[in-house]
C-alpha cells in the first residue's frame, strides 16, 4: 500500500478534501443544522447513513497518510486539515446563519 | 419542651434544612477551575501563544527584516544593489559545472577568511533554505561575523542590524528584560495553568457535540460563548498537543530529578558537548586541511541509506588550515518530525572519523518528537499555514474567554460606569493585551523599516520600541474609557496594519508590485496578510464602536444594529 502513486501535494489536496467532505456531512446530520437540509437533494440518504459516510470519509483520510513513507508527517496534516475543514464549514454555517433572515424577507 | 424532645426536633430542622445548603456539584466546580485557571494568566497565556504562532514564521519574517538581501529568484538583480548590502567577491571562480554549495562556501571562506577560529555554514531554517544561499559565521577572537553567500552569484550579504522573527520566537518562552530560567519556569506554570483549564473546559461544556457547528448571532453572552466553544473545540487536539508538548519542551528544568535518579554526570556531559567548540588554543601550527567536499558527499550517503530523505544542513570547522581542526558535519531528514539530527566529526588534517551519531534511546525520540511537533519546523508551507491558522485558533479562544469573563460579570454590575476593582483590572489588561500587543508588534516592523540602518544597537532598540509601544498602549487604556480604548486601539492596529505595505514599498525595492513582478512570494505574502489581518481588525473595530450587547435578545440584529447607530 505504501507505494500508490500520489504525489504529497496530492494527497495533502486529498486528506483535506476528503476531510472537507467528511465535515459536511456530519454538519448536516447535527442537531441544530439538520432540518436545513431536510428536503434538500443530499437527504434521499437518511440521516445515520450520511452520519456514517462523514465518518468513514474521515476515516479514509487518515488511512491514506499510510499510502506515503512520510506517515508522521501526513498524520499531523490529516489533524490540521480536520481542523481547518471543521473551521471553514463552521465559517460557512456561521455566514449562512447571517444571511438567512435577510434572503426570507 | 424536654432536652430531648428540642433534640428531635433540632435534628428534624437540620434534616430539613440540609438539601437547602448547596453543595457545588463536580462540573460547577470544573466551571470555577476553567474560569480561573484560564483568567490568573490569561494575558500572559495571550501572549505566548501569540508569539508562538508568529513564531511558525520567524525565519520568513527574519528574511523580511532583511529587504536588502535579494530573494534566490531576484540573483539577478544582485549587481545592481547597492555597494553597502552587497561585494561580488574576486578570484573565486564562477563557472562550476554542478557546484556543491559547501565546497563553494569554504573555497570562499579558504580565499577570505583562512586564519580565522571557526566557521560555521549552514542552509539556515529549512523553510527558507536554498542550496544557493548559505548562511555563514566566521568567528574570530574578538569578534563574530554573519553574512549570507550566494553560490551562484558569489555574492556575499550582509544583512541590516535587526532583531528579526527571531524575538517573536524567544520571547514565546524567554519573555524578555528578565532571567530566561525564571521566564520558562513562569511560562511553564502558565501553560500547566492552560493545560488544567482546557481540561476542565471539555468537562465544563455540556454540549460539546450538540454545539459543534453552531454559533448563534446577536446574542450577547451566548455569542461570545459559543465563539470561545468554536475556537476550543474544533481545534481541540491541537490545543492539547501544543500545550502538552509546550511543557515537555522544557520538562528538564521543571522536573530536574531526572538526571540525578539516574546518576548522569551533568559536568562530564557538558564537557564532552563543549570539546566540540572551538578552544582558545595557543598553540596552533599551520597544516593544510583536507578537501572537505567528498567528506560531505560520503557522510550524505551514509545517512542516506538509513533515511533517503537525509541530507547535510550544516558544516563546522574549527581552527581551520591548523593542526587543531576538526569538521563537524550535520544533517537533518526532510519532513522528519523529530528534531534530533544525525553528525559526524573528522579530523581537519587526516579526514579520519573521530565520533559519529548513534541511534537515539526510545526516550529521546519520543522527547524530541514531541518537540518537533510543538515547533513544527519540519512542516512545507502547507502544513505551516495550517498550524499558522491552529494557533490563531488558539488565540482566539484565549481571547473570547477573556472577553466572555467581562461580558458575563458586565451584567451583574451596580453601576456599569463604576465597576469593582477586579473587572476594572481585567478589561483593562484586556484591551492592553489583546489590541496593544498587535499594535506593538506591528510597531515592531515599523520600527525595523523606520530606524536609520547605521544606528548602534539598532536590533536592541526594534525590541525597546516595541514594548515602549505595548506600555504605551496600556497607559492609553488607563487614560480613557474602555469603550474608547478599545476602539482607538483596534483603529490603531487596522490603520498600522493597512499601511505597512505602503511602508514597505516607501523605504525598501520590495514594495508589491516590484514584488509581483519578481514573482518575491515571500513578500507579497506578507502585504496581503496584512490586508487580510487589516479586514479582521476594521471589522474588530466596526464591532467594537457600533455593537452592543442587547437588551432583549430576541430583537433582531439588524434592527438593533440600526436603532444604534442611528442614536449615534
Amino acid at each position: 500500500m505504501s507505494h500508490l502513486v500520489i504525489s504529497d501535494s496530492m494527497l495533502s489536496g486529498l486528506l483535506f478534501l476528503l476531510s472537507l467532505l467528511g465535515m459536511i456531512a456530519l454538519m448536516m446530520t447535527s442537531k441544530r443544522h439538520k432540518d436545513k437540509f431536510q428536503h434538500k437533494l443530499l437527504l434521499r440518504l437518511n440521516g445515520q447513513a450520511l452520519r456514517g459516510l462523514g465518518f468513514l470519509l474521515l476515516a479514509l483520510a487518515f488511512l491514506l497518510t499510510y499510502t506515503s513513507d512520510q506517515t508522521g508527517y501526513f498524520i499531523v496534516v490529516w489533524f490540521g486539515s480536520l481542523t481547518v475543514a471543521a473551521g471553514l464549514v463552521y465559517l460557512v454555517m456561521m455566514i449562512y446563519e447571517q444571511l438567512k433572515p435577510a434572503a426570507s424577507q | 419542651m424536654s432536652d430531648s424532645a428540642k433534640n428531635q426536633t433540632l435534628s428534624m430542622t437540620a434534616t430539613q434544612t440540609k438539601p437547602k445548603i448547596k453543595v457545588k456539584g463536580y462540573r460547577l466546580l470544573m466551571t470555577d477551575v476553567h474560569t480561573w485557571f484560564g483568567l490568573l494568566l490569561g494575558w500572559l497565556l495571550f501572549t505566548i501563544f501569540l508569539m508562538g504562532t508568529v513564531s511558525y514564521f520567524n525565519n520568513e519574517l527574519t528574511v523580511w527584516m532583511q529587504p536588502e538581501i535579494p530573494a534566490v529568484s531576484q540573483q539577478t538583480s544582485a549587481a545592481t544593489l547597492p555597494a553597502t548590502s552587497s561585494s561580488p567577491l574576486q578570484n573565486v571562480t564562477s563557472t562550476v559545472d554542478k557546484p556543491e554549495p559547501f565546497g563553494m562556501a569554504i573555497k570562499n571562506l579558504q580565499a577570505t577568511q583562512a586564519n580565522a577560529k571557526n566557521w560555521f555554514i549552514t542552509k539556515g531554517a529549512s523553510s527558507t533554505s536554498h542550496d544557493q544561499r548559505l548562511h555563514i559565521t566566521v568567528s574570530n577572537d574578538k569578534e563574530r561575523q554573519h553574512y549570507q553567500f550566494d553560490t551562484q552569484t558569489q555574492t556575499l550579504y550582509t544583512p541590516r542590524d535587526t532583531a528579526g522573527g527571531n524575538f517573536f520566537y524567544r520571547m514565546h518562552f524567554d519573555l524578555h528584560y528578565m532571567s530566561v530560567i525564571w521566564a520558562r519556569i513562569i511560562v511553564g506554570i502558565a501553560s500547566m495553568m492552560m493545560l488544567i483549564a482546557i481540561i476542565a473546559g471539555v468537562i465544563v461544556h455540556k454540549k460539546i457535540f450538540t454545539d459543534f457547528f453552531t454559533f448563534r448571532w446577536g446574542k450577547g453572552q451566548r455569542s461570545w460563548l459559543d465563539a470561545h466553544n468554536a475556537f476550543s473545540v474544533l481545534p481541540l487536539p491541537f490545543h492539547i498537543m501544543i500545550t502538552f508538548t509546550g511543557i515537555i519542551t522544557l520538562v528538564s528544568l521543571y522536573m530536574p530529578w531526572a538526571s540525578k535518579v539516574s546518576d548522569i554526570d551533568t559536568q562530564q556531559f557538558f564537557e564532552e558537548i563543549y570539546s566540540y567548540r572551538p578552544a582558545n588554543a595557543t598553540e596552533l601550527q599551520p597544516a593544510p586541511m583536507v578537501d572537505v567536499t567528498p567528506l560531505l558527499a560520503n557522510a550524505q550517503a551514509d545517512w542516506q541509506k538509513l533515511n533517503p530523505h537525509y541530507a547535510v544542513t550544516s558544516v563546522s570547522i574549527n581552527h581551520p588550515n591548523t593542526d587543531h581542526s576538526m569538521i563537524i558535519v550535520d544533517g537533518k531528514a526532510d519532513r522528519q518530525i523529530s528534531t534530533i539530527g544525525v553528525f559526524r566529526i573528522y579530523d581537519g588534517q587526516t579526514g579520519e572519523t573521530l565520533k559519529q551519531s548513534e541511534p537515539p534511546p526510545l526516550a529521546v525520540t519520543a522527547h524530541t518528537v514531541m518537540i518537533g511537533l510543538h515547533a513544527g519546523r519540519f512542516s512545507d508551507y502547507w502544513l505551516r499555514w495550517l498550524y499558522f491558522l491552529l494557533g490563531v485558533a488558539g488565540c482566539g479562544m484565549i481571547a473570547t474567554g477573556l472577553v466572555l469573563w467581562t461580558v458575563k460579570r458586565r451584567r451583574q454590575l451596580f453601576d456599569k460606569n463604576k465597576p469593582y476593582a477586579g473587572f476594572w483590572l481585567v478589561e483593562k489588561l484586556n484591551i492592553a493585551t489583546l489590541a496593544g500587543l498587535p499594535l506593538a508588534m506591528v510597531g515592531f516592523f515599523w520600527l525595523n523599516r523606520l530606524l536609520p540602518l547605521n544606528m548602534a544597537t539598532r536590533a536592541k532598540w526594534e525590541v525597546d520600541g516595541f514594548f515602549i509601544i505595548w506600555a504605551g498602549s496600556f497607559v492609553l487604556t488607563l487614560l480613557m474609557s474602555s469603550r474608547l480604548a478599545w476602539r482607538v486601539l483596534l483603529s490603531l492596529v487596522t490603520l498600522s496594519l493597512l499601511f505597512t505595505p505602503l511602508l514597505n514599498s516607501l523605504t525598501t525595492e520590495r514594495g508589491f508590485f516590484q514584488s509581483v513582478l519578481n514573482r518575491d512570494v515571500l513578500f507579497i505574502s506578507f502585504d496581503v496578510t496584512c490586508f487580510i489581518l487589516a479586514l479582521l481588525f476594521a471589522y474588530l473595530t466596526y464591532a467594537a464602536t457600533f455593537k452592543q450587547t442587547p437588551s432583549k435578545q430576541k430583537v433582531k440584529s439588524n434592527a438593533r444594529l440600526g436603532a444604534q447607530v442611528g442614536n449615534q
